[in-house]
């Protein structure tokens, strides 16, 4: 199997009968979903049972997958929502049906033209502070510092409207930025 | 176990269990399925908020929530006490369904929520006008008793027991006797086709005999008995 092939061309073959080729994916994406996991879980036990558990789905489903789009936020939506039911389970998070951030229209922030060296900074503090975030903007951090993913793809990986994307990705800095002044940690 | 055995451990497991037919792939014609249940549910669920948002206008007409609406706040209250909760519940039940199976389409993640629940909220509740004059409705809505007291001053409902001249005797819902006055310059009781049986809603003052002068007057249950809910009579003092 050629390993320049692109996932879709790979989900193709897999559509088409070739299982053995669903083990590719399983290569490209095990590390990288592991580490996605791994920001919400620190039991290796519990993110091996949600990594196989995100490759299961993957695979059972893999026919419902659009061949015009992207791979990468297909698996990562299937990824979001194992993960929610993991931290739902472990830590009977509450189920609400309205997030407010999700019911109103917010204006698009420009901040997503400015991928830069802040950005590195950021990923750098990110990692120190994470656990003080809550999971609501910590995912949303994750997704566009750490997988960097646009605005587009985090939409559709948490299933939020743009606007929320950016919306949440400001307050969550707003957070960490705050966190970072009261506990001495350098940041911008 | 280190890193290299723990990836190829999991690619291993699960390509195994692939071949033993433990993990099968769901065919094309199961998300095709998926998706048509999930559109049936949510028209059910529209056609169901529709018909009850009908039901709910034509149940306050025809408890006379026109004449209620020239009641001031009390009026208000009063149209709120009218709607049997358990029809606001299940509109509420209904609204909060219908949010959730819209939010299983790809389409409405897209957009605030706001959006599609004024949506789902605008088109519903005009179609259920629309439907306000189906038959069904008579006959669903007719059958409700309506059993509560009126919070609006001076306002009282009750039967019609005796009609002599221009005095009404008439039985509210706890059972008490009213009497009441039509002032007789005014009405013509022929005229206004009030007969025993009929329920009607009335405003008007208590005199030193607690005989209610009655100012104005509504004819209940007309979706139900034929006669006019616009046919509304004030009285000139």
């Amino acid at each position: 199997m050629d390993n320049q092939q692109t996932d879709e061309e790979i989900v193709k073959i897999v559509q088409n009968g070739d299982s053995e080729s669903f083990g590719i994916l399983i290569e490209r994406y095990e590390e990288k979903l592991k580490r996605y996991a791994r920001k919400f879980s620190s039991n290796t036990e519990d993110i091996k049972d949600v990594i196989q558990e995100i490759f299961i789905k993957t695979y059972s489903n893999i026919k419902s997958f659009d061949l015009e789009k992207r791979f990468s936020p297909w698996v990562y939506r299937i990824a979001h929502n194992e993960l929610i039911n993991v931290l739902r389970k472990r830590d009977k998070l509450p189920m609400p049906f309205f997030d407010p951030d999700t019911i109103f229209p917010h204006p698009i922030s420009n901040e997503k033209t400015d991928r830069s060296t802040k950005d590195d900074e950021t990923k750098r503090v990110l990692d120190k502070c994470l656990e003080k975030i809550s999971p609501k903007y910590r995912e949303v951090l994750i997704l566009y510092y750490i997988e960097e993913m646009d605005y587009k793809e985090i939409s559709d990986i948490i299933h939020i409207p743009v606007s929320t994307v950016g919306v949440r990705l400001k307050r969550g800095k707003e957070i960490l930025r705050s966190y970072c002044s009261d506990n001495n940690i350098d940041y911008e | 176990m280190n890193n290299n055995e723990e990836k190829n451990s999991i690619k291993n497991e699960i390509l195994k269990e692939i071949k033993k037919g433990d993990i099968k792939m769901h065919p094309k014609i199961y998300f095709v399925l998926k998706s048509a249940l999930l559109i049936v549910v949510a028209v059910l669920l529209f056609i169901l908020i529709a018909y009850l948002t009908s039901y709910s206008i034509f149940y306050l007409e025809n408890n006379g929530a026109r004449f209620l609406l020239r009641s001031g706040l009390g009026g208000l209250v009063d149209i709120f006490h009218a709607v049997p909760l358990i029809l606001i519940f299940l509109l509420l039940l209904l609204f909060y369904l219908i949010e959730k199976t819209i939010k299983k389409f790809n389409f409405a993640y897209k957009r605030p929520l706001i959006y599609s629940f004024l949506f789902v909220v605008i088109i519903a509740v005009g179609f259920g006008f629309f439907l306000h004059k189906n038959p069904l409705q008579k006959t669903l809505s007719c059958g409700l008793p309506q059993n509560h007291n009126l919070n609006a001053p001076n306002t009282f409902k009750g039967e019609i027991i005796e009609i002599n001249e221009n005095e009404i005797k008439i039985q509210d819902i706890n059972g008490e006797i009213i009497y009441t006055i039509m002032p007789s310059e005014s009405f013509k009781m022929e005229e206004r086709e009030l007969e025993r049986g009929d329920r009607i809603i009335f405003r008007g003052k208590r005199d030193d005999k607690k005989i209610i002068n009655i100012s104005s007057f509504q004819k209940l249950n007309c979706g139900c008995e034929g006669c006019d809910p616009d046919d509304f009579r004030k009285f000139k003092p």
